[in-house]
This record gives C-alpha cells, sequence and structure tokens, in this order.
C-alpha cells in the first residue's frame, strides 16, 4: 500500500504550504458545500474492497474495545447500567469516522466540539500536543447538557495531528442547583452546574489534579465525573495506541484517504437507502412538550417537515419551532442533530456504517433563536423536550414514508418520554451523593405494524436501553424500593398495543438526608399513537409526607408496594396516612423529604398502533390476567367482554358479547363524528374568540410571531385573516 | 488396536453430536462420536462410549471397569431453557416485586442480537418468562442496602403464598428476595416454613430452592433467574444425571461420574447444581489450553476455537482462566461465575455477501449452519460461506471432508462466489474467496487482540492455541502479525474440547457477600474492621468448601484453596477479581496488602492513569476456589525425528497463494513424525480438520505432536 496517497478534497488545489486546522476545515466544509462530496472519488474502495473491509472491521473493533474498558472502570450508573457511552474516530477536521456501539445521539456532538476548538483558534491559542486531554460538558459547543461530558484527545502520527479520537459520557452530579444535574427548575444555565467548555484538563496522558480538586469542590460527589475522565482517557489511549499500528500499516496517505472514503462511502448509502426505503413526498409531523414552571405553563411543539426526493435526498425543516426562553425544555444545535442523528440511524439507517457520512447527506434545517438551537448561551438547555418531540416527529414522518413505500415492518407508533429520578443528599454510608436514577432508560416501547410494543425495555434516545437492578440502585441511592413493576395501562392502546413503563414507589429511609425530585413532561400525551392507535399515558408524581409507615409496622400490617388494581387512585395512597402531593406530568423539583415519605414515579410508555377495536381478544385477555391492563381498559377501550368462573374470576372471553359490543362502539363513534369542513370551521370560531386553553394561546403567540413561514400556514390552514394573533 | 486400559474419559453432549474422548495409561486417544438423541441425552452418550470403547478393543466391562474418570458435559439445562421444556416452578419475592421476571432488564430483550439490530429497535424481542405472572407471589419483608432487617418477615405471606402457587400448579418452589445475599434471615426461615407446610400436605418431595444459597451476590434478577433456572431445568437434569450414573456403575464403572461446571472444574454428578453445568461446552478448550500451557511452561495462553458458527475466544493469564461474572444463558443475565469465552459470530458457516446499499463484503455473522450449510455440502445452501471459499482457494479437499464421508461440490461453491460475490466487486473468483478468507481472518484476529488488550495483557506474553474443526484452516491467517510468543495446534483439534475437558481438575467456586468499604484516607482502625469482615467471609466459604469437598470424598490435605476479593473503587460498579496475597487479614497493613493485589491488577488491566485511590475502595463479596487433583490424559513424548517430513507427503494440489496459483504439497498429517518441519505453502489434512499452512509460514512438529506454527 502507498503511503503517498492523498486525500482529494473536492473543489480544492494543492497547497504548497501546510494548511492549519482551521484553513483545512473550511476547504472541506466549502468543498462539500460546493460539490456534495466528501471526497471526490472512491478509488481505493473500487480498486482493493477487500482492504476497504478489513481496515474497517479493525478501526470499529478498535474503538468497541475502548468502550468495554471504558465501561469497567465507569462509576456512573448511567453510564455501567444503560451503556451511554460511545466513542468516535474523527478526521483533522473533527468528521466521525467510525464509532463504537453505544449513545448514537454523540456521534455528531462530539464532532461540533471539535470544530469548535478548530475554529476558535485552540490550535495557536491553547495548542495541541500528544497526550493532550480536552474536556467538554458546555452543551452550546457539543454535548447535551452539563451530564454529558466528553474527552477528546488529538491524534498525533509523526509529530502531526492527523485525526481526533474523544469518549462520551453521562455523568450523574454537575454540581447544579439540583442534585443529579437535570432539574426541571432551571431557567438560568448557570444553575445546570460546573461548566467546562473544551478545556485541555490533561497533557501528558495525565489528568491534571487542580482540575480534579476544583471538580472534587465543585459537585456533591465527584466520583462519577472524575472516574469517568478516567476510563475515557484510558478508552482513548486504546484507540490512540492501536491507530498508530494501523497507520504504521498502511502508511499515512492511505489512511488519510480511506478515513475520508468511508465518510464518503457512507453519504452515498444514506442516499441510496433513502431511495429504495422511503415512498417520496412531503410528510408532516408534529409532537408536543410542555412546560411547568412557577408562573409559566405552556406547550411546546416540535413541527417537522421530512423531504423524501426520488433520488433519495432526505430534508427535514423545523421552521415553526417555539422560541428559546428562560426554561429548562429545550436543546442546543449539537445536541438536536444528534437526536435526530440517533432517530435516523435507529429507524433508517442501521445497516450503514455509523459516521458522518449520514449527517452530512442530510439537509437540516433549525431556525436560530428557536427552542432547539437558541441563540442566548444563558439560557439552560437541561431537559430537551422539543429536540425529543423533534426525533419523534421525524420517526413518525419516517414511519409513514415506510408505509407508502410498502416496507410495513419498518412501522412504528412513537417511542417513550424520558423521564427520571433525581436525588442528593448523604447516603447510608455516610458519604455525600448526588444522583439521577435512570431506570426509566426501560421505558415502554412503541407499537409497530406488527406487534406490541415491549414492556419495560426500550427507550427512543437508546436503543441499547436497560433499568439496571434495583439493588445496585439502592447502593449508589439510598431510596429503598417499595415496588418497582409494570405500569398497567402506560401504553398507548391499539391493536398493538405499546409497552407499558415502569412504576416505583421509593421510601426515604432513617438515618438519611434527602432531597427528591424527577424530571419528564407535563400531563399532556406527548408519545402518540399511529393508525388509530391511541397515545401512551401521561406521567405523574406523587409524594408523601408524614407518613404513618412506622406506625403501620408496629401493628404489623403489610406496607403500600404498587399502584393496585383501582385506575382512580394508587393502592398505597388509599392505604397510607400522609401529607399526600400529586403532580401531574413529572416535572418535581428536587426537595428534601423527611425519613419515611414516599415518592412515587412512572416511566413513559409506548404509544399504540391501530384501532384498538381490532385487537384480538385473546390478547386483551391475557393482559389483564397478566396484570399488563385493567379490566375497565378491556372493557371501555377494547370492547372486550370475559366470562367468569364460580368465583367469579375471569376465565375466557365472551365472544358473542364481545362481537355485539365492539359493534356498538363503532356506530357510537359515527355518531359523534362530525365533518371535517364542520370541524374546522367549529375550531376557526374558537380561534378568532380567543378560547384556547392558555398553555396553547402562549404557545401559538409565541410561533406565531417567531416563524412566518408556520404563521403564514396556519392562518391560511384555519383561514383565518393576514394579521390574525392569538386574542 | 492393542488393548490398554483404559484411564480417563470424558464425554461432550452437544447440540448434534455426542463426542467421547478417551486416553489410556499408554497415553493414546481413542474418539467415539454419535448423534445427539435430545429424547433421551444417554442413549447418544452409550453410543459415543461404545465406538470409543470398540477402538480399544475392550469389552464393557474391562473398558468401564478401567476408567478411574468418566467425565460429562451436556447442554441439558441449555436446551431446557431454549425450547422452554422445564418444570413448573412457583415463585415468591419481596412484595413489590412481584414483577420481577416478567418485566426482567431492558438488556434480556437485545443482549443476544448482532450490531446492528441492537441498534435496530423493531427486531428487539422479548422471550416467555421462565415463569408466567400469575405464578409468582409477593412476601411482605425486606432487608436493606447494609443487610438490616426494615420491614419483618410476615409469614402468613409465606403460607398464602404457597397455598396459591401449589393451587397453580406448581411443582418446585422458588424464593428471592432483596438483599438476601447480604442477609439470609429471611430466605431461610421462609425456606423453613414453606418445608414444613409440605411436609404437613405430605409434599416434601417438592423442591425449595432460596436464592442466597444458589446465588448469593448483588442484583435481583441475575439471582432470581439462576434460582429459577436451577428450578427450572435442576430437577430434570439431575434425574438424568443419576440415571447415567447408575447406568456406568451397573456397567462396571466404579467411580463418580463427574459434570463439568461452567466455571471450570469438574464435580461430582450427585452434589452438582444444574445451573452451574449449563455453559460447559465452551469451557473444555480453555481447560486445556492450561493444560496445555502447564506441559509447555506457558503461564500466559489463548485458546482459540474455530466451529463452524462461532469463534471462541478466551485467556489464561498468569496461569488463571478469566471468570465471567454477569455472563449470559439463553437470554437471561445470571450473577454466577462462568469461564469467560468470548464468542464473535465467525466459523467455517459463516455467510458472505455484498451489501445492497454500499456494495461492500460483508462477512458474517449470520451462519448457514449445519441445515443447509455451505453451498458445496449441496444440503440445500446458497449463499457462499467461508467454506466455500477455502475449498475454491484449493485449501480444502475436493475429494471429501472425514475421509470422503462428506463430499465437497466446488464447482458450485465458485459458481456461488462468482456470482454473490466476485462479479458485484469486479473480482476474479479467487480475488473474491481470499477476500472473504481475509475479512474473517481480521475479524478473528481483532476479536483476539480485542480481549488480550480489554485484560490489560501484553500480546508478546501470549502463546495462541488454535483448534477446532476449522481452527486449523485459519490460524495462520488471524495470528498473522501479532507478536505471539507461540501459535500451537494439535492433530486431534478437532476434538481439543473434550480433551481439555479430560484434563480439569476437580473444582468449585464460592463467593459470599460481604460489607467493606474503605473510605478515603482510611485509618488503621477502619482497615482493620475491613479485616475482620474479609477474614470472617473467607472464614465461612473455606469451612463451607472442605465441608463439601470431604463429603465427596477428598481428604483436607488434597483440597488447595485460592482466595479472591471482589475490589473496586468507591462507587464504581464494576469489580475485579483480585487473587489474594493473604488467606487472612488480622491488620490494616493486611487489607493495605489486599488493596494493593487490586491496584496492581488494576493499572496492569487497564491504566496507571486509570487507578482512583482518592475515591476509596468497595469489596462487596469475595471468592474461594477449593480445587482437588484428578487424574489427567498425558501426552506422550516421543523422540525427534529429522525435520524431513516427506514420508507423509501425499501429492500436490493447486492452491492460490498471493495472487496466483501454486503447486502446493499435501501432507497426512497422521504420518507427521516428532522434528518434522513442513514448510508453507502446504496442506496438512487429518481425518477431521486441516491445517493450512502459507507460504511465508513453517509448521513444526514437536516430541508431543503439537505443531507449532513459525515464520
Amino acid at each position: 500500500m502507498s503511503a503517498d496517497i492523498e486525500t482529494q478534497v473536492p473543489g480544492a488545489a494543492g497547497s504548497a504550504t501546510p494548511l492549519t486546522l482551521k484553513e483545512r476545515l473550511a476547504r472541506t466544509e466549502r468543498g462539500i458545500s460546493e460539490t456534495g462530496y466528501y471526497e471526490a472519488d472512491l478509488s481505493l474502495k473500487e480498486s482493493d474492497p477487500i482492504t476497504f473491509e478489513v481496515l474497517f472491521t479493525r478501526l470499529l473493533q478498535t474503538l468497541t474495545n475502548a468502550r468495554e474498558v471504558a465501561l469497567s472502570i465507569s462509576a456512573s450508573p448511567s453510564t455501567r447500567e444503560q451503556g451511554e457511552i460511545i466513542f468516535g474516530l474523527y478526521t483533522r477536521e473533527g468528521d466521525a469516522i467510525c464509532l463504537s456501539t453505544g449513545l448514537m445521539i454523540h456521534v455528531h456532538t462530539m464532532s461540533r466540539a471539535i470544530k469548535w476548538m478548530i475554529e476558535n483558534d485552540y490550535e495557536t491559542l491553547v495548542g495541541f500536543d500528544e497526550g493532550d486531554y480536552f474536556f467538554n460538558n458546555d452543551s452550546f459547543i457539543g454535548g447535551g447538557h452539563p451530564s454529558d461530558q466528553m474527552l477528546i484527545t488529538p491524534l498525533f502520527i509523526d509529530g502531526r495531528l492527523e485525526g481526533w479520537v474523544g469518549g462520551l459520557t453521562h455523568v450523574t452530579e454537575t454540581g447544579a442547583v439540583e442534585p443529579g444535574a437535570m432539574g426541571s427548575s432551571f431557567t438560568s444555565r448557570f444553575a445546570e452546574g460546573l461548566i467546562m467548555p473544551c478545556v485541555k484538563i490533561g497533557s501528558g496522558d495525565t489528568l491534571r489534579k487542580d482540575l480534579d480538586i476544583l471538580v472534587d469542590r465543585g459537585v456533591r460527589s465527584s466520583t462519577s465525573w472524575l472516574a469517568d475522565n478516567r476510563a475515557k482517557l484510558t478508552g482513548n489511549m486504546i484507540v490512540r495506541e492501536k491507530l498508530k499500528e494501523l497507520v504504521a500499516d498502511v502508511g499515512l496517505g492511505f489512511y488519510r484517504k480511506i478515513c475520508r472514503e468511508y465518510i464518503e462511502d457512507t453519504m452515498r448509502a444514506t442516499r441510496e437507502k433513502v431511495r429504495r426505503s422511503l415512498f417520496p413526498g412531503r410528510y408532516r409531523e408534529v409532537a408536543w412538550r410542555g412546560v411547568t414552571l412557577p408562573g409559566q405553563e405552556s406547550l411546546l411543539h416540535s413541527p417537522c417537515e421530512l423531504v423524501i426526493t426520488r433520488d433519495g435526498r432526505l430534508e427535514l425543516d423545523y421552521d415553526g419551532l417555539p422560541s428559546a426562553r428562560r426554561q429548562p425544555f429545550q436543546a442546543t444545535l449539537p445536541l438536536f442533530e444528534g437526536m435526530l442523528f440517533n432517530g435516523l440511524i435507529q429507524n433508517v439507517f442501521y445497516d450503514l456504517r455509523y459516521n458522518d457520512g449520514t449527517f452530512l447527506a442530510i439537509r437540516l434545517n433549525v431556525p436560530l433563536g428557536s427552542a432547539c438551537n437558541p441563540d442566548n448561551i444563558q439560557l439552560p438547555t437541561t431537559l430537551w423536550g422539543p429536540a425529543y418531540g423533534g426525533m419523534q416527529a421525524c420517526a413518525q414522518a419516517v414511519s409513514r414514508a415506510y408505509y407508502a413505500q410498502g416496507y410495513r415492518e419498518e412501522v412504528h407508533a412513537s417511542g417513550p418520554l424520558t423521564s427520571g429520578n433525581l436525588a442528593g443528599g448523604v447516603d447510608q454510608y455516610g458519604r455525600l451523593f448526588g444522583s439521577q436514577c435512570f431506570e426509566f432508560a426501560s421505558s415502554g416501547m412503541y407499537a409497530t405494524s406488527f406487534m406490541d410494543g415491549l414492556d419495560t425495555a426500550f427507550s427512543d434516545f437508546n436503543a441499547e436501553g436497560d433499568m439496571g437492578d434495583a439493588e445496585v440502585w439502592e447502593q449508589q441511592m439510598p431510596q429503598i424500593w417499595l415496588a418497582r413493576e409494570i405500569r398497567r395501562d402506560g401504553g398507548g392502546f391499539g391493536k398493538f398495543r405499546g409497552g407499558n413503563g415502569i412504576h416505583s414507589l421509593y421510601l426515604i429511609p432513617e438515618g438519611t438526608e434527602m432531597e427528591m425530585g424527577s424530571f419528564g413532561s407535563p400531563p399532556i400525551f406527548s408519545t402518540a399513537g399511529l393508525m388509530g392507535g391511541y397515545p401512551a399515558a401521561s406521567l405523574r408524581v406523587w409524594v408523601g409526607r408524614n407518613t404513618n409507615l412506622s406506625q403501620m409496622l408496629s401493628q404489623g400490617l403489610d406496607l403500600p408496594n404498587g399502584e393496585g388494581l383501582h385506575t382512580e387512585l394508587p393502592d398505597f395512597v388509599s392505604e397510607v396516612e400522609a401529607e399526600w402531593e400529586y403532580v401531574p406530568g413529572q416535572n418535581y423539583p428536587a426537595r428534601a423529604l423527611p425519613p419515611e415519605s414516599l415518592f412515587s414515579v412512572v416511566s413513559g410508555d409506548g404509544g399504540g398502533y391501530g384501532d384498538p377495536l381490532e385487537r384480538r381478544p385473546e390478547e386483551v385477555l391475557r393482559d389483564v390476567v397478566d396484570g399488563l391492563s385493567s379490566e375497565r381498559t378491556a372493557l371501555d377501550v377494547y370492547a372486550v367482554v370475559f366470562t367468569r368462573d364460580g368465583a367469579q374470576l375471569i376465565d375466557g372471553v365472551d365472544a358473542e358479547a364481545t362481537q355485539a359490543l365492539r359493534a356498538q362502539h363503532r356506530r357510537d363513534r359515527l355518531a359523534r363524528a362530525v365533518p371535517a369542513r364542520e370541524y374546522k370551521a367549529r375550531v376557526r370560531e374558537r380561534l378568532i374568540a380567543g378560547d384556547i386553553p392558555a398553555p396553547a394561546a402562549a404557545l401559538y403567540r409565541d410561533v406565531l410571531r417567531f416563524s412566518a413561514k408556520w404563521a403564514a400556514e396556519f392562518r391560511t390552514f384555519w383561514d383565518l385573516p393576514d394579521d390574525y394573533e392569538v386574542p | 488396536m492393542s488393548a490398554s486400559r483404559p484411564v480417563v474419559c470424558y464425554t461432550d453432549v452437544g447440540g448434534t453430536f455426542t463426542d467421547c474422548f478417551v486416553v489410556t495409561e499408554n497415553g493414546d486417544f481413542a474418539l467415539g462420536k454419535a448423534p445427539t438423541t435430545p429424547a433421551d441425552i444417554a442413549e447418544g452418550f452409550h453410543a459415543a462410549l461404545r465406538m470409543a470403547r470398540e477402538h480399544l478393543g475392550l469389552t464393557e466391562q474391562e473398558f468401564l471397569g478401567g476408567l478411574e474418570v468418566i467425565g460429562y458435559g451436556a447442554t441439558t439445562v441449555l436446551n431446557a431453557l431454549l425450547t422452554r421444556s422445564g418444570g413448573k416452578p412457583g415463585v415468591l419475592v419481596t412484595r413489590g416485586f412481584e414483577d420481577l421476571l416478567t418485566m426482567e432488564r431492558g438488556k434480556q430483550s437485545w443482549v443476544t442480537l448482532s450490531r446492528v439490530d441492537r441498534i435496530h429497535p423493531v427486531t428487539h424481542r422479548r422471550q416467555p418468562p421462565l415463569v408466567p405472572r400469575t405464578r409468582v407471589r409477593g412476601v411482605g419483608e425486606r432487608i436493606n442496602s447494609v443487610g438490616a432487617e426494615m420491614i419483618p418477615l410476615r409469614e402468613q405471606d409465606v403460607l398464602s403464598g404457597v397455598d396459591q402457587l401449589l393451587a397453580a400448579g406448581a411443582d418446585s418452589l422458588v424464593v428471592v428476595f432483596l438483599w438476601s445475599f447480604l442477609n439470609d434471615g429471611h430466605e431461610r426461615r421462609t425456606k423453613e416454613i414453606i418445608e414444613a407446610e409440605l411436609a404437613r400436605r405430605g409434599l416434601s418431595d417438592i423442591p425449595v430452592f432460596i436464592s442466597s444459597e444458589i446465588s448469593p451476590t448483588l442484583r435481583e434478577l441475575p439471582r432470581a433467574n439462576a434460582t429459577t433456572i436451577e428450578a427450572y431445568a435442576g430437577p430434570s437434569t439431575l434425574r438424568a444425571l443419576a440415571k447415567l450414573e447408575g447406568d456406568l456403575k451397573a456397567g462396571g464403572f466404579t467411580g463418580d461420574l463427574q459434570v463439568m461446571q461452567s466455571a471450570g472444574g469438574l464435580a461430582p454428578a450427585r452434589h452438582v447444581r444444574a445451573v452451574d453445568t449449563a455453559m460447559s461446552g465452551p469451557v473444555g478448550g480453555v481447560v486445556g489450553t492450561r493444560f496445555i500451557g502447564e506441559l509447555y511452561g506457558f503461564d500466559d495462553l489463548i485458546s482459540t476455537d474455530v466451529g463452524g458458527t462461532s469463534f471462541d475466544v478466551g485467556l489464561v493469564s498468569g496461569g488463571f482462566i478469566g471468570i465471567d461474572r454477569e455472563p449470559v444463558l439463553a437470554g437471561l443475565l445470571l450473577s454466577l461465575p462462568m469461564m469467560e469465552v468470548h464468542s464473535i459470530g465467525a466459523g467455517g458457516g459463516t455467510i458472505s455477501r455484498i451489501d445492497a446499499l454500499t456494495g461492500r463484503l460483508v462477512v458474517g455473522p449470520e451462519s448457514a449452519g449445519a441445515i443447509p450449510g455451505p453451498v458445496c455440502y449441496r444440503k440445500g445452501g446458497t449463499e457462499p460461506t467461508v467454506t466455500d471459499a477455502n475449498l475454491v482457494l484449493g485449501y480444502l479437499n475436493p475429494a471429501g471432508l472425514l475421509g470422503g464421508k462428506v463430499n465437497l461440490d466446488a464447482a458450485s461453491a465458485a459458481d456461488a462466489i462468482r456470482t454473490k460475490i466476485a462479479e458485484p466487486l469486479g473480482l476474479s473468483i479467487e480475488e473474491a474467496a481470499l477476500g472473504i478468507r481475509r475479512v474473517i481472518d481480521t475479524r478473528m484476529k481483532e476479536a483476539v487482540s480485542g480481549l488480550v488488550s480489554l485484560r490489560g495483557s501484553r500480546m508478546e506474553d501470549y502463546a495462541l492455541l488454535g483448534f477446532g474443526g476449522a481452527g486449523p484452516g485459519h490460524l495462520c491467517g488471524y495470528s498473522e502479525g501479532l507478536p505471539l510468543k507461540a501459535v500451537l495446534t494439535f492433530p486431534y483439534a478437532a476434538t481439543f474440547t473434550a480433551f481439555g475437558a479430560a484434563s480439569a481438575d476437580y473444582e468449585h467456586h464460592y463467593h459470599r457477600a460481604v460489607n467493606a468499604v474503605v473510605p478515603p484516607a482510611a485509618g488503621d482502625d477502619a482497615l482493620a474492621d475491613v479485616g475482620r469482615r474479609l477474614t470472617a467471609a473467607w472464614v465461612r466459604l473455606e469451612e463451607q468448601a472442605v465441608e463439601q469437598m470431604e463429603r465427596e470424598g477428598f481428604a483436607r490435605d488434597e483440597i488447595s484453596l485460592r482466595h479472591l476479593a471482589m475490589v473496586r473503587y468507591g462507587k464504581q460498579l464494576n469489580d475485579l477479581i483480585t487473587p489474594m496475597p493473604i488467606s487472612r487479614a488480622h491488620t490494616a497493613d493486611d487489607v493495605r496488602a489486599v488493596l494493593a493485589a487490586f491496584e496492581d491488577l488494576y493499572a496492569r488491566v487497564y491504566a496507571k492513569g486509570a487507578q482512583f485511590p482518592q475515591a476509596g475502595f468497595e469489596i462487596f463479596e469475595v471468592g474461594l476456589v477449593a480445587a482437588a487433583h484428578k487424574v489427567k490424559p498425558w501426552l506422550v513424548k516421543s523422540p525427534l525425528a529429522d525435520e524431513d517430513a516427506r514420508e507423509a507427503r501425499y501429492d500436490e494440489r493447486p492452491a492460490f497463494w498471493q495472487g496466483e496459483w501454486q503447486p502446493t504439497q499435501r501432507y497426512d498429517w497422521d504420518l507427521l513424525r516428532p522434528g518434522n518441519v513442513v514448510a508453507g505453502p502446504a496442506i496438512i489434512e487429518a481425518l477431521t480438520t486441516t491445517l493450512v499452512v502459507p507460504p511465508s509460514r513453517a509448521a513444526r512438529v514437536d516430541e508431543y505432536r503439537t505443531v507449532w506454527i513459525e515464520e
């Protein structure tokens, strides 16, 4: 193999003097923009397809090994238990060449951080040397929120910077106003804790002690942050040393060229996959979120327009997003790009090489100043709300494009919300702690066009979701699980029901000092169904203070342990005397809770697919017997009538009664229906009269001002005056 | 063959075939092979033994009466899990966790999937639970994370639960309470109540399993899985073992039937737990690798086993076999120690294809399996496999495998590679076939180097052993360029796992929870307190081990003990199994020695820069390995002849090397003599395997008939 091969950046002439990284980045971006290519040809692939494959296998295995090692060292439950960790190899310009398995969201967020350093003259102002380590958790630069922490090291070959290696983990404590880093009360970025924007924290393969001390004194419990830095350092070193061996084998010029070809090859494959899989057209979807802060209760929406062209172009337009504000439910552009990338990989490009070729092949518009591309770095971007919605809406649009093309096996309803539990204080070992419990990474999965969503299995932001064992969480956080159960009736109803999420009931134990909170979504249906399927249930929190648990124990009574069979009020609320607080939605800013308090949270559930009246009655029976669905749902939603044995226990389906009830349900539907024109006219009247719920009114006022495109379409669709504003 | 007393016999009951390996007092080997008979494992077992016996020319009495050890490994438990054909356990769990086995862990829905499917959620699936939700009942009770009782056991819940589970048809009862591994009081009391109740009902034959006995480790789901598996598949497995042992004794065998355990080591069938035997298949290869290492003085070895569908890699480091503490069995997470064997989908039957989108050559992980198999087998396979590539390149004998028992169709293989690989890539058939080999060899090589680097070891310290039916065919490919100390293979490579299993010692692994947190900068008093906890736990394990092994017939002085501690830095979630320099920790300095051993190992496995002592240390579990020597196979040493291997030569056959067809000498492996050297390019054929030696390598036969691959 020749070491003399040089890259052929489209639209660029050779240069006699070495380019700075900044010049090289600008040249590459200009070349892509002008030609549509990342690399002008695939000559190495075409001349030697075997070596092309063999080298990629080596790169992939190297990154995967690094990830496995880092997983063993990590001290973050979200890393170890949920696998929120990824390693990537990048070109000199910061474009991802190859990635380990793991959290695909951060493929491109690390790329953003590398480019940010290059664009901000780090090459001359800070300097890049072999053995340097750059830490970033500034989400405006790269990553999703301060919990997402990346460590990037330059890859030097023969004294020249030839690329980058990056590792990212999600840590559970950042010294934010609320413990556990992801509080729902933040109205400023400065509430999010310690933020370090691409800081050189190590050189000579050694991390700086003074910065360890900074972290140690800056957060409640520094272990996960500092141990994860060591995990990433180790992983980066493994990749770097293996890369040196690989380059020694093939030659530097060959390495440079083949890396660019991997990206170009993926760009081309991305377009080809789109062309073959998705029916050309313009698809529009929207997903919903909400904001509940004191004095601020409003909705957020994520309108997505997906355009598929006949030649395989995929364009996404999010013009119509609300504006960025002083609330935590928004995302930086790097994160939004990462979420979309993640969703598209899971839904469409799962069988390609995972690198920036896919990202470069897609056209994306996210208006500056919107809730997914804030132009003010003082704003918090903790909880991503509309970015998550943007990914859901995109996935829905893709499902319809698949359906139109005939790929039914890829069609599914919306995936579950992310939620979580936060806690801090002094743990059972007398240590300070602050942490997130991410057991809800195993939420209910969406229903597909051919099967029910899996219960307690899946997370839309990480396909390799896992809730971990309660014993491991209790070792990390002092709360006691009195119940951990499948949330009955959580998944959206449908011919195929959405997967149910988790319900957990925590007890604050004696001997600890704890504050506890949670994050998720306000009480709206945020996870849509598809093709007649129902949305997933909304979330909620119950908090019980000053309970009579001690008294119950002393009387030999059973302690509460679940939601029970009643749909109106959970059993634990009925059984325990306490000052109960019910919070619709899941946003509960962390507050001190006395020992023996109870805290009940639920995870997201999957959307349903198809008309519930088409669900096989035997499946409904099975769900009721297994405790996954209630009898009331079986009767009211699925219209299934059961037979009972002598002890009045359900023992089968009454087929005749079920058929009759379903027929009645269909007649009732027809009776309730109105023509679309009439419906539209009614809504128009309400809009003109200002008869809109306050949160929706706040959203529409904002978007009508912020997005001219959306405003014009809204006014046209509802036949409103050109100067219409929400009264 | 002249009769020579058989000494050690090991029989491995695989999914398709049952292999029997016998060593005689002269060091001769005899092999037996018979189709596995799933309906009655004993049938295939006896057929394989019969074949080996007949090979030795012995009567049943001479054969069984002469054997000192009969070892046995089977996939009985695994098959019961895969086919969901076990018993009907009823489960009592901590109230509030009744959904434990149905909600399981998210990980169980994707852990067995390929990389692509893991990221593609519509492919994720749940298996039916071993125990349906209708046979699970909650019991009011709670132990907390430091082992203290938080909620007393509600005995009335136990009685009502048992009543309902029996009414639901439970044929065994399982108890899984949270934190029972730290404080087993509630589980033990529950067992007493259940057994009394069963006795009262005249149902004492219904077995009761508690998780603190089966798997006393952190993590409730893996612990529940292990305990439930024992209830689900254990009784039938143990009955089958007892029957087998009875048959052998009736035939004249005077010893105990020994069963291979997943963590390595044999244990008497009468004392073994079924769940501990579930993954005995790949174990033999690694155990045999360690045995070969002892023969040649290698402490660090890599075992590589290439079969039809998978490439299994295991490590022996410093004489110790790696243990996986969170293995996955039939898609279920477990917390039982099992021998660490990493598998990738790469073997003779691995399918190659061109990706429709990218035009790239993809090799694996899918396999054609035994049915339909490679194209050249003419059993219906249409997709070109690695075996097809080997045949097209002239590396496999076109006359057939297994002495002609398996016919090969080279033309069909060539046609499949031409149409499905070569033409789309614009390559010749030979270039395409070579490409398939390069990709599969690279994947195997990266799996090897990945595991070595994962364990923080240096490749230069290791000797690599290649075996399995397809191992010698790819050994030179996947070891190329690795700076190994030695590369070895064997004429009995295809049955090496059975050979290896026959070399295992009697061994039991024990572990026990402790609660030992060493805060940063801990003083002497705190350290001494940790030492007391460790010592107390080790003493308990020693008592347990000695009691069990004495019951199995070993004298105290025959039992060797190895002490372990599972140590991690503060709040880390993974610990390292750290061999202990001491067996008691009486003083603060003793504990410092424990921690120093961990820190040394940690720096070696990961990197010095990854050390994090400022976080303190945590030890939540200690372990003990108790072993006793067993008679083993021995390799007969023969005098070295000269290097000339002409007596083993067959003929020349064209094979494709370095871009051209070259006449290649073919050798009969059975006729190679110690001292012979075969320079590449060469093909060395045995009945059950083929060693491929490329032009740049040579094969040297040593005095034990082991083949050393040399540059």
